[in-house]
């Protein structure tokens, strides 16, 4: 048995190197989050199964908003989202209109920047998996994030990503943070509510999806034996037992895994975040477009993409720094990303 | 001889309380660390308790909890001390043999053994850990790490062992071969004992490397043999970051080791500096 | 068994497993460095396979030099990093070992206060650091520039003053996690580990000083400078000669300061231009390693020139 993420599995499941899973009628596949089971398949075939799932939405200090008078909506526009932002910011007292990811790192900030990016229209590759860096998609889209996290995000943005913004915003220096579902749940400031990612005119993939999930590497000798471990760690009974179990309860279930788990009202009620996660997982889209031709929201599933993600990641945390313009960093990123798909032999 | 006296009067009280003020600010950084560990993770971020807070020992007892901090402690002290003994076991007899037998290559391979230290770790890294992970399938076990802190350690243990060696005169170890005993027996009643206090400050600063090492513990470990290292470079907290729980966990970390080398600072010296520093 | 034998024989273990720690994997390196050769690749799957089939040549070395990002900005960043922490730490450790090499009360807490930060493990050097210290909001820094803000607010309610202190701008935090700063970060927190080692090792040799001699200076009327200058400063060189070879060695491979501190962001040098590289493209990943050995060696030549022959003495 090994654990993966879902970036690898529809690429470890091409490659061959883990096991299709079939599970029994019991376990009710189809119960399984469809953008999740989507994300974990290659071809219509599962290859791992979640025992964590997540997209992103928006995270804002409603009495803040409300304060300034303004307001945030679902799926709301990337005007609006500054304007607001522009109107909660109030650095003298210690308060920041927008905390986003800015860490270089492929699962960092550009998990974030991917999704801006997605709403904007752009995409990371085209048909022939020529890098796209230097599309006016991607030059608004970045321009909007520098523009946005420059002049109403902390001091040190570059240096933040999940974990800080957390500290962050649990010290109430935070108006607005779009980031990772699970977060709602650490969350420990009053006022907060939650909003569908905003999106520029396309709601493709303007929110991320991702999880966390097991698998059964091919050839593996007791690959059976791993199956059925699977099969009742992700199960609805396994969540029931923690559910039930005394020391754990319906705070600690592995929340974005499954559609029952959400329609326990138990759940609901430890969960006040339920709805806006359970809606932002369905909309979440990590099939292969014509817009997008890859599968993956805020990555694309191909096995260079760790090394094409890193590469632009520390670009972008250039331009947020000011080290570099967004052109003149764009325009990096696309050397980078271009050698590094030459070199994999893509063209 | 006036003007002397003068400025050794000023002096005497404005070097030292330099020399204290410095030394207080290059020490801040580690008090600092120790005092926000007695912070709740909360207080710890807020300005209003930066210096006046009610200290809490949670950070400490829930150590166990939020990192099982134990079993990475346990990894390090077991890694570290046999890493030490098998350093020791090979290097003994080898810079015994350096310092009583010099032949004309000796000079050469203390210089060669010198500049293994020098090849970048980086540039091995995959090699290693295609080696460990699929062709000898000692991946993140004990064997292999104790086997790699011993083996990188082993041109410094050499190395001190050598000058610490080549101070007993060699007469003594002359006299015994007269007496006819055997290698073996010279080096364990005669060498060993001579050079107690060098062999146990070797030993000393061989363990400190090997607990504070923190390249390949990282990279050739996942679960079973994960160190210290790993724990703080490698396990960062998934929920947040906890100044006040980071501080108790990195102050466990670093305590032991930041008193061992209080008691070493000589054999410091000597030890890093191939013993042309004494 | 003969009067060579029984040395040669007793010196043999640790010479073979030194030798097979640096033959075997560095060898691997050679390998994987003519080699087309990654982890993972579903275009050209007989790529993840390392064979003499997928000879590349010189490919890699010139992939790395001419079409991957950051290798110039690597061997640059490399010196500089050890170059700046070379010069602080030399220049601080002078005058620390200077100024505790007198005796005055509370030296021996002077002393251990001083070395404490060297045991340090350098995770925890950045970690401490970087969050703690340097962190632009929650950070020491960050409290410091807002208590100093709130305090010239506060001043400039006052009738005269406040006239003056209005003119005063508000004073902006730095980050140290920016491209423009993550060097001097790492600087900043390997210096303050370092600094003790050079102060111990000038600390010991200032004690084997010829006293005798620096009296009879003194008597001759030399000032305090020419004293350190023509005594102090010479007795000092092979120490300052070790101390900078030492660093040398360790300084050319920092890693978790530079990953904890930007990821690479403004700031990396070969070793972690490795790892990179390390996440798929194993091929590139050796060439650079070879360029790391080759950067290293010429670094080592140069110091052991300087320092082998007293190392012997």
């Amino acid at each position: 048995m090994t654990s993966i993420v879902m970036q690898e599995a529809p690429i470890w499941g091409a490659a061959g190197w883990i096991e299709p899973l079939e599970f029994g009628e019991a376990y009710d596949v189809d119960d399984m989050l469809p953008a999740i089971r989507n994300g974990l398949s290659n071809d219509g075939t599962l290859y791992a199964a979640p025992f964590y799932g997540e997209s992103s939405m928006v995270m804002y200090r409603k009495d803040l908003t409300d304060a300034a008078g303004v307001s945030v909506a679902d799926n709301d526009s990337w005007d609006n989202i500054k304007a607001a932002a522009a109107a909660i910011h109030d650095p003298d007292n210690g308060v920041y209109g927008a905390c986003l990811r800015g860490k270089p790192g492929w699962g960092d900030n550009m998990a974030f920047i991917t999704t801006v990016v997605n709403s904007f229209g752009g995409a990371w590759f085209d048909a022939d998996m020529k890098p796209q860096l230097e599309s006016d998609e991607w030059k608004a889209a970045i321009n909007f994030y520098v523009d946005l996290l420059g002049n109403y995000g902390p001091p040190g943005s570059e240096g933040n990503s999940f974990n800080e913004i957390l500290a962050l915003y649990n010290e109430g220096k935070c108006g607005m943070w779009i980031d990772a579902t699970i977060a709602a749940s650490f969350l420990e400031v009053d006022g907060v509510a939650y909003a569908q990612s905003p999106n520029a005119g396309n709601p493709v993939g303007a929110n991320w999806l991702w999880a966390w999930a097991m698998a059964v590497p091919a050839g593996s000798p007791n690959a059976e034996e791993s199956k059925k471990f699977i099969e009742w760690a992700t199960s609805k009974d396994y969540i029931k037992a923690v559910a039930d179990h005394p020391d754990f309860g319906w705070g600690s279930v592995p929340t974005g895994t499954r559609a029952s788990t959400y329609a326990y009202p138990e759940f609901q009620e430890v969960a006040g975040f339920a709805a806006a996660e359970m809606a932002a997982i369905e909309s979440a889209a990590p099939e292969a477009t014509d817009l997008k031709p890859y599968v993956g929201v805020q990555f694309a599933a191909i096995p260079e993409f760790p090394e094409v993600g890193s590469a632009v990641a520390q670009e972008m945390a250039a331009a947020l720094s000011g080290a570099k313009s967004v052109d003149d960093a764009l325009a990096a990123s696309q050397k980078a990303a271009d050698a590094i798909m030459r070199e994999a032999g893509y063209y | 001889m006036a003007a002397v006296a003068q400025t050794s009067r000023f002096g005497n009280i404005f070097w030292p309380v330099l020399a204290w003020v410095v030394a207080l600010i290059f020490f801040f950084p580690i008090f600092w660390m120790v005092f926000t560990s007695f912070k709740t993770d909360a207080d710890a971020v807020k300005p209003e308790y930066l210096f006046f807070f009610k200290p809490t020992l949670e950070n400490y007892t829930n150590m166990t909890e939020n990192y099982d901090y134990w079993r990475f402690a346990i990894n390090s002290a077991i890694t570290a001390t046999f890493a030490t003994l098998f350093a020791l076991v090979v290097s003994i007899p080898c810079a015994y043999a350096m310092a009583f037998n010099p032949s004309r290559h000796t000079k050469d391979i203390l210089i060669w053994m010198l500049s293994t230290k020098m090849l970048p770790a980086a540039a091995v890294l995959y090699p290693m850990t295609f080696l460990t992970k699929n062709f000898l399938a000692i991946y993140d076990t004990h064997f292999l790490i104790i086997l790699v802190l011993s083996l990188i350690n082993l041109p410094i243990v050499i190395w001190m062992l050598f000058t610490y060696f080549k101070e007993i005169p060699k007469e003594i170890i002359e006299a015994s071969k007269m007496d006819g005993v055997t290698t073996w027996g010279e080096i364990k009643d005669i060498l060993i004992p001579l050079a107690w206090g060098g062999v146990a400050s070797t030993a000393l600063l061989c363990f400190i490397f090997c607990w504070n090492e923190a390249y390949w513990t990282v990279r050739l470990t996942t679960t079973e043999a994960a160190t210290l290292s790993k724990l703080i470079e490698g396990n960062r907290a998934p929920e947040g970051l906890f100044f006040g729980r980071l501080s108790a966990v990195s102050t466990a970390a670093v305590g032991p080791i930041v008193v061992l080398g209080w008691f070493c600072q000589k054999q410091l010296v000597r030890g890093l500096t191939f013993g042309a520093v004494k | 068994m003969s009067k060579r034998t029984l040395p040669r024989l007793l010196q043999t273990p640790a010479v073979i497993l030194l030798l097979l720690w640096m033959l075997i994997p560095l060898s691997m390196t050679l390998y994987f460095s003519f080699i087309r050769y990654v982890l993972n690749n579903l275009r050209r799957p007989e790529w993840t396979t390392p064979s003499f089939s997928n000879w590349r040549g010189f490919g890699n070395y010139e992939y790395v030099l001419f079409s991957a990002k950051d290798f110039w900005l690597a061997v640059q960043n490399s010196l500089f990093i050890v170059v700046c922490i070379l010069i602080f730490t030399v220049i601080l450790g002078l005058a620390l070992a200077i100024l505790v090499n007198r005796t005055f009360p509370g030296r021996g807490i002077v002393r251990v206060l001083l070395i404490s930060p060297f045991f340090v493990m350098p995770a925890v050097n950045a970690v401490l650091w970087i969050n703690m210290i340097l962190d632009p909001v929650l950070g020491l820094n960050g409290l410091a520039v807002e208590g100093i803000n709130h305090v010239i607010n506060g001043l400039r309610e006052f009738p005269v003053l406040g006239a003056f202190f209005s003119m005063w701008p508000e004073l902006v935090p730095v980050s140290f996690r920016a491209t423009q700063t993550s060097a001097y970060a790492v600087i900043i927190m390997v210096t303050w580990q370092w600094t003790p080692f050079a102060v111990l090792i000038f600390m010991t040799s200032l004690q084997s000083e010829d006293e005798q001699q620096k009296e009879a200076a003194i008597l001759d009327g030399a000032n305090a400078w020419s004293r350190f200058r023509n005594l102090t400063l010479p007795h000092l060189a092979r120490p300052i000669a070790i101390v900078v070879m030492i660093q040398s060695i360790f300084h050319l491979s920092l890693y978790a300061e530079i990953e904890i501190v930007s990821r690479g962001n403004g700031n990396k040098n070969l070793p972690y231009l490795i790892g990179e590289f390390t996440s798929n493209n194993i091929g590139a990943a050796s060439a650079t390693g070879i360029f790391a050995v080759i950067l290293a060696n010429i670094v080592a030549i140069f110091l052991l020139r300087m320092v082998g022959k007293s190392l012997m003495d």
